[in-house]
């Protein structure tokens, strides 16, 4: 089963690689960081690319009725933890 | 599957002040390929325009081992690699008539709905393109760094910068960045561009231009309450 440390610090340089405007600093970011809703650092395109990275590195697909629900860092990552096959 | 050719004999207008194709209309040619293909594979206009769902391109990146020249007879293939649930990759390649590749490259396409400018997922609306791979192919695009600036200035939209999707071309950037770069600079030899579109910029919108020179690399990015594009253009060194 993929660590979820793992996946996390991965995360991260996915958003910094990415989204480098987005957040003062990533590392900075916690798990409670809103990351895909109204209030959230990253819009849509972002997401995408953050999701479909992560789900491509850590041989996931998280159902599509599932991606409306991850609004923070840790949602993200619980996420790619749960649906991966590795 | 097969690959998707159209070949083109290029003329005047197709290349810039130094006979070499013009970078604007090197992105047009590789959207047109793309464009016909998905037709072909049956991904197209019925199943994605007329619903309210456009095709946008979200990164591209192309290395250029030498750009074509006025007169020359050019090939553009392209084909689809494998979805990544909702990013679309496409290959493309640009040959001479001898068969050499003057110019690799891909690009990450995704679907999105024309009124909300979200995202959609393409198997809600029955789209599917299967995915192929061909030796020699080009690396995904990568996201586009981010690099300090030292010039700027204001943008708007003009009407002829907009297609169909209602927002500025993915093609039309080159124009901007080839327009603002200095003199110079603008004309010498390219060996790569990638492109990132974070945010459309819609007809009549404004955005702050600013750029950068690192080295042999021009970085120009444009920014509206977001970012809304990151470009990175890698000269020939002298």
């Amino acid at each position: 089963m993929v660590q979820r440390e793992k996946v996390l610090s991965r995360t991260k340089e996915i958003i910094r690689e990415n989204m480098p405007d987005m957040f003062g600093s990533v590392d900075e970011m916690t798990e409670d960081t809103m990351l895909n809703n109204k209030n959230g650092n990253i819009d849509s395109m972002g997401f995408i690319l953050i999701i479909t990275k992560l789900e491509a590195e850590f041989n996931a697909q998280v159902p599509d009725h599932k991606w409306n629900n991850l609004t923070t860092l840790g949602d993200l990552v619980n996420a790619i933890v749960e649906y991966s096959k590795d | 599957m097969s690959i998707y050719r159209t070949t083109y004999h290029l003329k005047n207008n197709d290349v810039n002040l130094y006979r070499r194709l013009r970078t604007s209309r090197l992105f047009e040619m590789l959207q047109t390929a793309c464009v016909m293909h998905t037709e072909q594979l049956g991904a197209g206009r019925t199943k994605t325009l007329d619903h309210g769902i456009l095709w946008v391109v979200i990164q591209q990146t192309v290395t250029i081992e030498r750009m074509p020249e006025y007169d020359e007879v050019i090939t553009v293939e392209t084909w689809p690699g494998n979805t990544m649930h909702v990013l679309f990759p496409r290959y493309f390649r640009i040959l001479d008539e001898k068969g050499h590749v003057l110019i690799n490259g891909s690009a990450l396409w995704t679907l999105i709905d024309a009124k909300t400018r979200s995202f959609v997922f393409a198997n809600q609306y029955g789209i599917d393109v299967p995915g192929e791979s061909h030796p020699g192919e080009s690396a995904l695009p990568k996201a586009v760094k981010t690099e300090t600036t030292e010039e700027h200035r204001s943008f708007t939209v003009p009407f002829s910068y907009c297609d169909l999707n209602g927002h500025m071309n993915n093609a039309r950037y080159l124009d901007l960045v080839e327009d603002t770069l200095p003199y110079e600079v603008v004309g010498r030899p390219l060996t790569s561009i990638t492109t990132q579109y974070d945010h459309e910029i819609r007809y009549g919108e404004t955005v702050d231009l600013a750029w950068g020179k690192h080295g042999s690399t021009y970085f120009v990015r444009g920014d509206g309450e977001k970012n809304c594009f990151r470009i990175s253009l890698q000269y020939q060194e002298d």
